[in-house]
């Protein structure tokens, strides 16, 4: 191959002879950099495991409270998020909800729907209590919760190491819900789910 | 080829005759300079003091496996070529991580590109009339003659094929070079061999037979696995269940019998090594197959660039330094000479520390200990913790560290710490969270092999991803690849510096010198293997860890230490009964 062909074939020629004794001169610098982006496409919804340690986000944009639909299958909990305009028409099906943003020991950030305790002291009202204590507990530590039955009331377990402070996902909290509730969203009467509370279908 | 930039191109292939284990003996030689034509062809006394050609800098000699070429330079006491291209290495680079059908010889790599040649079995007729040994008859020898002609005459065409690819890579053709300089490392190697004891390699060929039942006597006795010479995987189960000792299994459920598995297992537990020993020793040494020459010395084809990260791939039963560990009992250095056994210390998690560019693993490599000091930082230990107050935590931090060099899982892992699938879990998170730079790195590799078809070190030695590539070799890739790379240019800045290296082994070169002169040697060698460490880290140095053997003492591989025990304590046994018979 002429220098003519090899430029033609994109080749560089070489002005000088390339010394297989110049290491410095031969080394390509390592590869670096990542050629991909991790895009954030689930975020659970759901309540700490009861032996995972997590922490709460502790800015108050990071936290909302919101009615949400609860969807019963089974021993299977699903939950909606309801849009505004549905929530007049919906009222006595949905939950009242504190919705934190949790991280785990794994880095896995998921959205808590802690039940905000009933006005009038229902039952279950110290499950509630005890649920939102810990999460303000979890700002500041990393701890896990456990049901206790014969409290009626969620015990608390803090990390005595001292571990490293939690990584967040670089999102808003608007775009964190919006990833969570992507495909459980109730906007519509016509959502299924709305005619199966009326008995529609 | 015209725009190479050297004065001259001569392409070079000589015919010898190896026998098992000698040097080479060259029968002829020829050679084409590649724009003027002018050839030599010199029948082996004919053959000059010097090459008939010029091997300065501004003279490329290209050949195919040139360590062979170089190997009857060596003989002839040629000096050797300053720049050399192996179109053997490049065609290895051009086609490395794919599957080729008909191998990686010259018929091969001219197939591949198009080109013209005799057939395999011509090749295999002239190949074996060579090796038949003189005296030839006139003809005989112009055959040979032409037949080596043949082989230079296609090497022109196929430098002009490849060429493109090589200098695809704006460093391509220097690091094409480097690739040939390592193949004069190669033969030089090859030239000084390892020292053999000869007369215990006798003992053992004599007595294999009845050793091998022996063995097996002697061995099963602390394990009761064996009925008669057949493994028993039911005893072997249940030898396993009364220790409690978790073991890999196959997707039937059955313990894993694979050699690596005993391998990897043998290192947590060392009680089963001389199972693992004697199972190799009964399925596949070949004492017969071991290469020894006439002058003591264990000699045989390195096989430079035959594994995909570049490692060599020399036989297994041909190569002193093959599985079976307590084979290298056998390496013991001659009358006033001493052997020393160099050896990278922590190589694979400095380069990934250094090529990941994660500060905290790059300081707890230069720690000394960055098993321990992963184990502090991940709070596994206290602060105050040594190899010896916490040996355990360290081992198992090790091969989690090394682990998730090529992507072991949890539950691989658990196996070799000896612990839950949940404890390997928690390791690795720990791993994860140390050192999240290298972590993501990793990540970033996998990525970076299948996105772009294509992985390669810092020297330019490359790794085409194909469908059939596992996600854990590219992530492992570059700690191989590199790995190789190094010990290749410390191979060539040894031997350069006139150090008598007798084999590369892994990540360690065995050494040779007078037993006065060992201890310099070993500081050549050391300074080289730095020099390699620098270059391929862009300036971190690893330090190397030496045992030296000098006689009347041999070699000992820790690993096989039990094994050659009961062996050579079986064979005194056996010569005792014959004297008293």
């Amino acid at each position: 191959m002429t220098a003519k062909e090899n430029k033609a074939a994109g080749n560089p020629a070489e002005s000088e002879t390339p010394d297989p004794f110049d290491l410095d001169a031969l080394r390509a610098q390592p590869l670096e950099g990542s050629l991909v982006t991790r895009e954030l496409s689930t975020v659970p919804v759901r309540r700490p495991k009861k032996n995972e340690f997590f922490r709460v986000h502790p800015d108050p944009d990071y936290v909302v409270d919101a009615y949400t639909f609860v969807h019963e299958v089974g021993m299977d909990k699903e939950t909606y998020w309801v849009t505004a305009g549905l929530r007049a028409e919906l009222l006595e099906h949905l939950q009242p909800t504190r919705l934190f943003t949790c991280v785990n020991r794994a880095d896995v950030t998921f959205l808590w729907p802690a039940k905000l305790p009933d006005a009038g002291g229902g039952g279950g009202r110290s499950w509630s209590v005890s649920a939102l204590e810990a999460a303000e507990r979890a700002k500041t530590s990393w701890l896990r919760i456990h049901g206790n039955k014969d409290t009626g009331a969620y015990d608390r377990f803090v990390a005595r190491a001292e571990l490293p402070e939690p990584k967040f996902e670089d999102k808003t909290f608007g775009e964190l819900v919006r990833i969570a509730f992507k495909d459980r969203i109730i906007d519509s009467i016509d959502h299924s789910l709305v005619k199966e509370i009326y008995g529609l279908i | 080829m015209r725009d190479l930039p050297f004065r001259e191109v001569w392409a070079v292939d000589f015919e010898f005759i190896s026998a098992e284990g000698n040097r080479p003996v060259p029968v002829c030689m020829v050679a084409r300079e590649l724009r003027s034509a002018r050839l030599f062809r010199l029948w082996q006394d004919e053959l000059p003091e010097a090459p008939p050609f010029p091997v300065d800098e501004g003279a490329l000699l290209v050949a195919y496996m040139a360590a062979a070429e170089l190997g009857c330079f060596l003989q002839l006491g040629w000096p050797m070529p300053a720049r050399i291209l192996d179109l053997y290495t490049e065609f290895r680079a051009q086609t490395n991580g794919i599957k080729l059908p008909l191998g990686r010889g010259l018929l091969s790599a001219l197939s591949f590109h198009g080109l013209p040649s005799i057939t395999k079995d011509e090749k295999a007729t002239w190949q074996a009339l060579v090796l038949r040994g003189g005296p030839w008859t006139p003809a005989e020898r112009a055959g040979i003659l032409s037949y080596c002609q043949g082989d230079v005459d296609v090497l022109g065409p196929l430098l002009c094929r490849m060429l493109p690819g090589i200098r695809a890579e704006p460093k391509g053709l220097g690091q094409a070079l480097l690739r040939g300089r390592y193949m004069a490392a190669v033969a030089r190697m090859e030239h000084v061999g390892v020292p053999v004891d000869t007369a215990m390699l006798g003992r053992l060929r004599a007595g294999w037979p009845a050793l091998k039942l022996d063995l097996i006597r002697e061995v099963d006795q602390d394990f009761g696995v064996y009925e008669g010479s057949v493994f028993k995987l039911a005893r072997f189960a249940k030898w396993l269940a009364d220790r409690g000792m978790a073991w890999p299994l196959t997707e039937q459920g059955r313990p894993s019998l694979e050699d690596d598995t005993f391998r990897e297992m043998a290192k947590l537990h060392p009680e089963v090594a001389p199972l693992r020993e004697l199972r190799h020793a009964l399925s596949d040494l070949r004492l017969e197959h071991l290469a020894v020459g006439t002058d003591e010395r264990n000699r045989t084809g390195l096989f430079p660039f035959g594994a995909r990260t570049g490692r060599n791939t020399p036989g297994s039963t041909r190569f002193i330094f093959g599985p079976s560990v307590w084979l290298r009992g056998l390496v013991k250095p001659g009358t006033g000479r001493a052997i020393a056994y160099i050896d990278w210390r922590a190589q694979e998690v400095a380069i990934a520390a250094s090529l990941s560019g994660d500060e905290r693993l790059l300081d707890a490599v230069q720690s000394g200990d960055p098993y321990l000091a992963f184990a502090k930082l991940a709070r596994l230990v206290p602060g105050d913790a040594t190899k010896a107050t916490h040996p355990q935590i360290r081992e198992q931090c090790k091969r989690c560290v090394l682990g998730a060099n090529y992507g072991m899982q949890a539950a691989s892992l658990a196996y070799r710490i000896d612990g839950t699938k949940a404890d390997a879990e928690r390791l690795l998170q720990a791993l994860a969270r140390a050192f999240p730079v290298f972590w993501q790195w990793s990540e970033d590799t996998v990525d970076r092999g299948m996105l772009l078809g294509r992985l390669s070190s810092v020297y330019g030695w490359p790794l085409r991803v194909t469908r059939d590539t596992r996600p854990t070799a590219l992530r492992n890739y570059p700690m191989q690849a590199n790995g190789a790379e190094m010990l290749r240019i410390a191979c060539c800045l040894a031997t350069e510096r006139t150090i008598e290296v007798c084999a590369p082994v892994h990540d360690a070169i065995l050494i040779e010198a007078s037993a006065g002169g060992i201890r310099d040697a070993v500081a050549g060698a050391q300074q080289a293997m730095v020099d390699a460490s620098r270059a391929v880290l862009g300036g971190l140095e690893i330090s190397s860890s030496v045992e030296i053997v000098s006689w009347p003492e041999r070699y000992s591989d820790p690993r096989g230490a039990a094994m050659w025990a009961k062996v050579t304590a079986l064979l005194d046994k056996y010569e005792q009964v014959r004297e008293v018979g």
